[in-house]
């Protein structure tokens, strides 16, 4: 019978001894991964928010023509609430 | 029972990569051996995973005999240190190599490695043999065994690359067959599946892995 043994499927040479990691020298217990931390915003009290840290939830009560008055403000001049709020606390401090 | 860490006879389950078998055959080490009336105990080193002491919980539910004694270990140390204890210590090593694995592979008579037989899990396999060879464990201690096999050209294959990797192979192999899976899924080793001849098959492979130990 003829020999066909060299058309046998190999799997290619196995890598050398050289051919090694480090895995030994890996610590026992893996370490837990890295999560990067984002900077907490300063607490301040319960309501302080923690999500992001850029912005932090700001709520007071006012009246109802104060309401009125300040969200007319920032339709006719195309502003944020907070871009007013920031606005009347530079003037304030200046007039201060 | 071994009255010295010096006579226990320690059996390591290791690799570098997770699902190749390494439960699956120190499971159905410990059946072996606990129906043989040794003391035997499963260390199972993987914690996060669990996966014997798990298995260990299906096979107390379903009150399959013998029963095996699993335990769950933070480090190779503390586990070896059980090792007096017993007249079998397997260790179920964690599915990533590090220094507890060359603290166990010291102390093991004999390390066994599974693979599957694609190149994807061979290579990393041997990869970590040649690391534990050049830590100075002899190569008469370690041993691969091939699991999941599909076919026998597969295995040929596989264990023709192995040999060429300088390792011994254990004689027969553990075929992919979904009865080992229904069999550990009830607390039952792979020498107890509902099938005769995948017992047998699973118990030559077993058997080879005892001649292993010098």
């Amino acid at each position: 019978m003829a020999d066909l043994s060299k058309f046998k499927k190999r799997l290619g040479a196995p890598p050398p001894i050289e051919d090694t990691g480090a895995n030994l020298k890996a610590p026992e217990i893996a370490p837990s991964p890295v999560v990067p931390t984002v900077a907490q915003p300063k607490e301040r009290d319960g309501r302080s928010a923690r999500r992001t840290g850029r912005t932090v939830q700001f709520a007071t009560r006012v009246s109802e023509e104060f309401d009125d008055r300040f969200r007319a403000v920032c339709k006719r001049d195309s502003l944020l609430m907070v871009e007013l709020l920031e606005k009347a606390l530079d003037a304030y401090e200046r007039g201060r | 029972m071994a009255s010295d860490s010096e006579t226990a006879t320690v059996i390591a389950f290791v690799s570098q990569k997770g699902g190749v078998g390494k439960s699956t055959l120190a499971r159905g080490l410990a059946r072996e051996a606990a129906k043989s009336g040794l003391a035997v105990k499963i260390a199972d080193l993987d914690t996060q995973q669990g996966t014997s002491v798990e298995w260990h919980r299906r096979r107390l539910n379903e009150g399959v005999e013998p029963v095996v004694s699993v335990e769950g270990y933070k480090t190779a140390d503390q586990a070896l240190s059980q090792a007096a204890r017993y007249d079998l210590l397997i260790i179920d090593a964690p599915a990533r190599a590090s220094e507890g694995t060359q603290k166990i592979a010291e102390r093991a008579q004999l390390v066994v490695q599974p693979t599957n037989p694609a190149l994807d899990d061979l290579g990393p396999a041997v990869r970590l043999f040649h690391e534990l060879t050049k830590a100075g464990i002899p190569k008469s201690r370690l041993v691969f065994a091939l699991n999941h096999v599909l076919t026998e050209t597969e295995e040929v294959a596989a264990r023709e690359y192995l040999r060429e990797a300088g390792y011994a192979v254990l004689q027969g192999y553990i075929p992919s067959k979904t009865s080992y899976r229904d069999a550990q899924n009830h607390g039952r080793a792979i020498t107890e599946t509902r099938y005769g001849a995948l017992n047998e098959k699973a118990d030559s492979l077993i058997q080879a892995l005892i001649n292993m130990v010098g």
